[in-house]
C-alpha cells in the first residue's frame, strides 16, 4: 500500500514537471500533450486518484490523449494553478469557483455533477446519534469541527447556516479545521468534536447510525470541472460533450459509481448557478479572514 | 558367569538408557515450556513495541485530527502484517476506532496486547493479536530440535557410556577378572598340586616315618632283643645304654652300668696296647673290630668279638660310640677243639703218608724180589722146575705180585696227588702219538674181549703242553675201563677236538654195561667199583677213575662222566684252552 501511494506520488510529480515543460516546451506535433486534470484535496490525494483514473482513462480514450490526474497540495494551490491556468481542468468547488473567478477572472465551465439526478448537493451539519444537540442554536458553546477553510460543503455553507442561526464562529467552544470531510465525520463520531459539517455526499456515505444529520443547507449548485482560459474552445467542447455523454456510455454508471455512489453524471453548467456561493461567501469570507 | 555379566552389563545400559531417556524427556519438557513462555514472552514484548509503535503514530494522527489516515494506518499496518489477527483501537467512549479480525479468528490467542494511548484529553485502547502460528511454528521447531537433540543426547550418551563401560571400564574389568581369574585357576592347579603333592609328600614322609619308626623299632627290638651284647656310650665313653642281653651276660643291670665306662666290663688279660689301637681308631671315625676279654660281674671273664661303631651326626661329627660284644667263649672252645683236632688229623695224615711212603718203599721192594725171582722161575733161568705145577705156581706168583705192585704204584700217586707232591714234567705232546701208544696196551685185552677199537683223533690236532706220561696214564686208564666194562661185541670210540672256547676235549665212549647216578659217585670214589661182580670179573684196584681224575685236574682240566645203565659210558676230559699250542701263523 506504501509503495503504492509512493508510486503515485511520484506519478503526480513526474505529471507537474511535464505540466510545466509542456508550458515552456512547443508541443509535439507527433505525440499529444497530456491533459492535466486537477483536483484539490478535499479527500486524500490516492482516494482521489483511485476514484477519478476511470474518468481519466474515458476521456484519454475519446480526446484521444492522455489525461493526467494532479493533486494540489492544499485549496490554495489548487486555487493559484486553476487560477493561473495551469491546470487544463480543474475541479473546483462552487466556493472556489466564485473566488477564482473574482480573483483570476471566471474560468470556462464545463459540467457540474448531477448527484443521484440531481445538480446541486447540500451541507451536513451532524452531530453524534446520541447527542443533545438539537439544532444550530444548541451549538453555541460546543466544539465543531470543519472542513479545508476554503471548503464550501465543509465549511463555508455551515459557517453561513450557523450564521443564519446565531452562532457565531466565536460562540463555538472550539471550531477546528480538519483535512477533509471523513475526518470531520471521524471526529464527530469518536467524539473529539460535538458537531462538524460535512457535504451530504460524504455523510450519506458514512451514515451507520452513530451520526445524525442536525441540519442541512439549500441546494448548492454542485462541483464544476472548468478549463483553463486558454483552451481550444473546441477541446473544450469535446471535453464538455463527453463528459456529459458519460451517464449514456456502457462505462459510465462504472466510471461514475467509482467517484460516488450517487454520482449519476455531469450536467451542463452555468456561471448564474453559483450566485447563491456568492452570496454565502460575502457573509462567511470576512468571518474566515479572507 | 561371562555370559550373566554380558547380560548384566546390557540390563545395566538399558537401565542407564530408559533413565536418561526420562530425564532428558523431563529436561526436554522442561526447556520446551521454559522455551514456549520466553518465546511467547519475547514475543508479547515484540507486540507491546509494536502497539507502543502503533500507538505513537496513531497517536500523532489523533493530535492532527487525521482519523482517516490513522485508520489507512492501521489498516495498512494489518496489511503489511500478516501475524495481526486482530488490531482494534477503541475510544474511551466506547466508539471503536478501528476493527481488524482476521477471517475466522475468534481472537482468543496467547499472544494479545492492550494499550492505552492518550492525545488530549481522550484515551484510546489498542488491542493487538497476534497468530500463534509463528509462535506454534517456532514451537514446533524447538521441538524437533529438542526431540533430535535429545534423541542424539541420549544415542551419545549411550553410545559414551556403552564406550565407557564397555571399553573403558568392563572390558579391562572383565579382562583383569579374566586373568585374575586365569591366574587364581593356576594359582588353585599350583596349590592343588602343591597340597597334592604336599599330601603325597606328607603321605610319603608319614610311610617313611612310620616305616622308619617301625625300623627303628625293629632296630629297637633287635637291639634289645639281640643276642649280643649292645651298649652305647657317649663321645667320652660313657654308658647311656646297655641292653638285656648286656645285662644277661655282664650280670650288671641297667642301672649299675649306665654312667659308668666300659672298663666296667674291661678285663685285666687285655694288653694296653689293644685299647690304644681301639681309642685311635674309633677316634678316627673309623669302626673297631677284634676280640676283647671281658669280666662279668661276678668276676668271671669271657672271651667276646667286639665291634664298636662311631656314630656321628648330620655333620660328620661323632657323637656316641656303639658297642657289640658278642660272647664267643663257646665258638672259642670249638676252635681250639677243630685247631687241635686238625692238627691231630695233619699228623695223622702225615702219619698215613709217611707210612704209605715207608709202605711203598718198603713193599715194593719184596714185590720186586717177588716178581723177579717168579720171572726167573717161569723163565727157567736156572733151569726147569721139575713139576710143571711149580712153574704154574711161580707164574701165579709173578701175576699176583704185578697186580699188588699196579696197586700199590696206583695209591702212591694217588697219595702223592692228594698230598700235592706229584709234579708235572711238562711238554708239547701229540694226543695222536698218546692215543697210539696206550691203544697199542689196550688192544691185546680188547681183542681178547672182543670189543672193538677205533679212534678219530687225527694228526692234524694242534700239541698240548701237558705231562706225557701222565696223560698217557689218563687216556690208558680211560681206554682200559671201557674195554673192561664192555661185553663181547661192544665198541669203544675214542675222539679228540678243539672246543669252541679253544678247550682240548677228549672223548671216550663205550657201549658198555653203564651206571646209575649212583654208581658214578662209587666210581669217583676212592677203590670203589660199581658192580662188585665186575670187579670180580674185571680185576682192577678201583683206584683208576679217581687218580685219573687227580690228574686231569693237576693239568688244570675236568673230568665228567657221563653213563645210562646198559648203554654205555662217555668219560669227557677237557684240557684248558691255554695248553693247546697253537699251530704256528696261527692265534689261539
Amino acid at each position: 500500500m506504501r509503495s503504492k501511494a509512493f508510486l503515485i506520488r511520484a506519478f503526480l510529480l513526474l505529471a507537474l514537471i511535464m505540466a510545466g515543460a509542456a508550458r515552456l516546451a512547443p508541443a509535439n506535433a507527433t505525440e499529444p500533450e497530456p491533459l492535466s486534470l486537477g483536483f484539490m484535496p478535499y479527500l486524500n490525494a490516492e482516494h482521489l486518484i483511485e476514484k477519478y483514473t476511470p474518468l481519466a482513462d474515458y476521456l484519454s480514450d475519446h480526446l484521444d490523449r492522455p489525461v493526467r490526474i494532479t493533486v494540489a497540495r492544499n485549496y490554495n494551490e489548487h486555487i493559484r494553478l486553476t487560477g493561473e491556468d495551469r491546470l487544463d481542468i480543474a475541479f473546483l468547488g462552487g466556493s472556489p469557483y466564485v473566488v477564482i473567478g473574482e480573483r483570476y477572472g471566471l474560468k470556462p465551465l464545463l459540467v457540474r455533477y448531477v448527484f443521484s439526478g440531481k445538480p446541486t448537493f447540500r451541507s451536513v451539519i451532524l452531530v453524534d446519534a446520541n447527542s443533545g444537540v438539537q439544532s444550530l442554536a444548541d451549538l453555541a458553546g460546543k466544539r465543531m469541527a470543519f472542513g479545508n477553510v476554503n471548503s464550501t460543503l465543509s465549511t463555508q455553507v455551515p459557517l453561513y447556516m450557523l450564521m443564519q442561526a446565531g452562532v457565531g464562529l466565536g460562540d463555538l467552544a472550539a471550531a477546528t479545521h480538519l483535512r477533509n470531510h471523513e475526518n470531520v465525520i471521524l471526529g464527530v463520531r469518536f467524539g473529539d468534536f460535538d458537531a462538524g459539517a460535512v457535504a451530504e455526499e460524504v455523510f450519506n456515505e458514512h451514515d451507520d447510525g452513530t451520526i445524525r444529520a442536525l441540519a442541512l443547507s439549500p441546494d448548492l449548485s454542485t462541483h464544476v470541472f472548468v478549463t483553463r482560459t486558454t483552451m481550444d474552445p473546441a477541446l473544450r467542447q469535446t471535453i464538455a460533450t463527453a463528459l456529459i455523454s458519460l451517464r449514456d456510455d456502457p462505462r459510465g454508471p462504472a466510471i461514475l459509481g467509482a467517484i460516488s455512489p450517487t454520482l449519476t453524471g455531469f450536467a451542463p453548467v452555468r456561471d448564474r448557478d453559483y450566485d447563491l456561493h456568492r452570496t454565502i461567501l460575502a457573509d462567511v469570507l470576512p468571518v474566515l479572514g479572507e | 558367569m561371562g555370559r550373566t555379566l554380558k547380560h548384566n552389563r546390557w540390563g545395566l545400559l538399558v537401565t542407564i538408557v530408559l533413565v536418561l531417556t526420562l530425564f532428558a524427556s523431563l529436561a526436554s519438557v522442561l526447556v520446551h515450556g521454559q522455551q514456549k513462555a520466553r518465546l511467547t514472552e519475547d514475543h508479547v514484548r515484540r507486540m507491546r513495541m509494536e502497539a507502543d509503535l502503533i500507538g505513537a503514530v496513531l497517536t500523532d494522527a489523533m493530535l492532527r485530527h487525521d482519523y482517516a489516515e490513522g485508520q489507512r494506518l492501521l489498516a495498512d499496518w494489518t496489511a503489511k502484517h500478516t501475524e495481526v489477527v486482530v488490531l482494534t483501537v477503541e475510544l474511551d467512549n466506547g466508539r471503536p476506532f478501528f476493527v481488524y479480525r482476521a477471517q475466522g479468528h475468534t481472537g482468543s490467542t496467547p499472544l494479545a496486547v492492550e494499550r492505552v494511548f492518550r492525545y488530549h484529553d481522550r484515551a484510546l485502547t489498542l488491542t493487538l493479536c497476534h497468530d500463534v502460528a509463528e509462535l506454534t511454528g517456532a514451537m514446533a521447531s524447538l521441538r524437533g530440535g529438542l526431540v533430535l537433540l535429545t534423541v542424539s543426547l541420549i544415542g551419545l550418551t549411550a553410545l559414551t557410556l556403552w564406550y565407557i563401560l564397555f571399553r573403558w571400564i568392563l572390558r579391562p574389568m572383565e579382562e583383569e577378572i579374566a586373568t585374575r581369574t586365569r591366574d587364581l585357576n593356576a594359582a588353585r592347579d599350583t596349590l592343588e598340586q602343591q597340597v597334592a603333592e604336599r599330601t603325597a609328600s606328607l603321605a610319603a614322609e608319614i610311610d617313611m616315618r612310620r616305616r622308619a619308626e617301625a625300623e627303628l623299632r625293629k632296630r629297637g627290638m633287635l637291639v634289645e632283643q639281640s643276642p649280643v651284647m649292645i651298649f652305647i656310650t657317649d663321645r667320652d665313653g660313657v654308658i647311656e645304654y646297655v641292653n638285656p642281653k648286656f645285662e644277661e651276660v655282664t650280670g650288671y643291670v641297667a642301672a649299675e652300668a649306665l654312667g659308668q665306662t666300659p672298663r666296667l666290663i674291661k678285663s685285666a688279660d687285655t694288653p694296653r696296647a689293644v685299647y690304644e689301637d681301639l681309642w685311635r681308631t674309633i677316634l678316627a671315625g673309623r669302626s673297631w673290630r677284634g676280640e676283647l676279654k671281658d669280666r662279668r660281674k661276678d668276676g668271671r671273664e669271657f672271651w667276646a668279638t667286639v665291634a664298636i661303631t662311631p656314630i656321628k651326626d648330620t655333620d660328620g661329627a661323632i657323637t656316641h660310640f656303639g658297642a657289640l660284644h658278642e660272647d664267643i667263649t663257646e665258638r672259642k672252645l670249638a676252635e681250639e677243639s677243630m685247631i687241635e683236632a686238625r692238627h691231630a688229623a695233619e699228623m695223622a695224615n702225615k702219619a698215613k703218608t709217611d707210612l704209605l711212603a715207608n709202605m711203598s718203599h718198603e713193599l715194593r721192594t719184596p714185590l720186586n724180589a717177588i716178581i723177579g725171582f717168579s720171572q726167573a722161575m717161569t723163565d727157567g733161568l736156572f733151569g726147569p722146575l721139575g713139576d710143571e705145577r711149580y712153574g704154574e705156581y711161580a707164574a701165579f706168583i709173578r701175576s699176583s705180585g704185578t697186580h699188588l705192585l699196579d696197586l700199590i704204584n696206583d695209591i702212591l700217586d694217588v697219595s702223592a696227588v692228594e698230598a700235592g707232591r706229584l709234579t708235572l714234567n711238562e711238554e708239547p705232546v701229540s694226543l695222536a702219538d698218546i692215543f697210539e701208544s696206550s691203544s697199542r696196551l689196550v688192544m691185546p685185552h680188547a681183542e681178547t674181549a672182543g670189543v672193538t677199537l677205533n679212534s678219530t683223533i687225527g694228526r692234524d690236532l694242534p700239541l698240548v703242553e701237558a705231562d706225557p706220561r701222565r696223560l698217557k696214564q689218563i687216556l690208558l686208564n680211560l681206554l682200559s675201563n671201557a674195554v673192561k666194562f664192555t661185553p663181547e661185541g661192544g665198541r669203544v670210540d675214542c675222539d679228540a677236538r678243539i672246543d669252541t672256547d679253544g678247550a682240548m676235549v677228549i672223548t671216550v665212549r663205550d657201549t658198555g654195561i653203564g651206571m646209575d647216578a649212583d654208581g658214578l659217585a662209587t666210581a669217583m670214589s676212592k677203590f670203589g667199583q660199581v658192580d662188585s661182580s665186575l670187579s670180580r670179573k674185571h680185576e682192577g684196584t678201583g683206584l683208576g677213575l679217581p687218580l685219573t681224575k687227580g690228574l686231569v685236574e693237576l693239568h688244570g682240566g675236568t673230568l665228567d662222566l657221563a653213563s645210562t645203565v646198559g648203554e654205555g659210558t662217555t668219560v669227557t676230559v677237557r684240557l684248558p684252552a691255554w695248553r693247546v699250542i697253537a699251530p704256528t701263523g696261527t692265534m689261539r
